[in-house]
């Protein structure tokens, strides 16, 4: 399954760390499968009523916080260096930055548009993510083979940067159409992906600059190949 | 390709086959038929060498250069 077998044997044994990672693909997969087959219920049970989704949102200004000595904060969303109300008159305090309040909520039974957008992201990210685990283990296989310099691994390795670079455009599409379609008082919006996903934009970059890597080093292989 | 290999007619001067070449030199059948063919795009000069040796010429009585 997902092997890329038309390749000569090679006459020099793959060496242990390509048959390690080979196998741990391989498990990879196998597991993979398992959360796909487990998940297409699941999935189906959030489009319906009767599924429990609970969603991380942040709480939208204004929006009042009391505490208990009976001080309250009055959080109006215009930025940084605001201001705060004591209504009992005390020293104002002057917090450098918007505090956020990020809660969750038990997404309501019948918002069945915010279901919907949730469940097509959960397919989408769970597409890019066998994207990726298959044309890695397909360049794995042809490095088992003894050609890992090959052309088909160049566009291999493409798309496995491609996928990278989706998973965080799709996060925020996402959270951006989802903040639409909530409904819920008071106002709040999903929790928007934070900078540890673009992470994922630098390893997509990066994947690509291998690709080119391994481009040259095709033609090197082709040249060394043509070469008596 | 710009640069022919004449190893077809120094062969058949010396009456060697290629079989018989590529047990001298060395050299496997295989990278003397891409050679052959004109299929090569770059000739080590340890293979070059080997060659001039065993059929006894010089590179140029085995590579030449036309331009088109």
């Amino acid at each position: 399954m997902l092997l890329f077998v038309d390749m000569e044997t090679s006459l020099r044994p793959a060496g242990a760390g390509i048959r390690w990672f080979d196998r741990l693909l391989r498990a990879a997969t196998w597991l993979l499968a398992l959360l796909t087959v487990v998940l297409v219920p699941l999935l189906a049970l959030t489009l319906t009523e009767r599924g429990d989704i609970r969603l991380p949102v942040e709480l939208e200004p204004p929006y009042r916080i009391e505490f208990g000595s009976g001080e309250a904060i009055d959080i109006h969303g215009a930025g940084i260096g605001m201001y705060q109300d004591f209504p009992s008159g005390q020293e104002r305090a002057n917090l450098r930055s918007e505090p956020h309040v990020v809660t969750e909520i038990r997404l309501s039974r019948t918002d069945r548009d915010t279901r919907a957008v949730l469940a097509g992201t959960v397919v989408t990210m769970l597409a890019l993510v066998w994207v990726g685990l298959v044309n890695l283990r397909r360049m794995v296989a042809t490095a088992r083979a003894g050609e890992p310099f090959h052309s088909a691994n160049v566009r291999r390795l493409q798309r496995l940067g491609a996928a990278l670079l989706a998973w965080p455009v799709v996060a925020r599409v996402a959270t951006w159409i989802t903040s639409a379609t909530l409904d819920m008082v008071p106002d709040a919006s999903p929790v928007t992906p934070g900078p540890a996903w673009w992470v994922l934009v630098l390893l997509g970059v990066g994947m690509f600059a291998l690709a080119e890597v391994l481009r040259e080093g095709t033609a090197l292989r082709e040249l060394e190949q043509a070469t008596v | 390709m710009p640069v022919a290999i004449h190893l077809d007619d120094i062969l058949a001067e010396r009456g060697m086959t290629l079989t018989q070449l590529s047990e001298t030199v060395g050299i496997t059948m295989a990278n003397l038929s891409i050679l052959k063919t004109g299929k090569a795009r770059a000739i080590r000069f340890s293979t070059l060498e080997a060659l001039c040796e065993v059929l006894e010429c010089q590179p140029g009585d085995l590579l030449s250069f036309s331009s088109r």
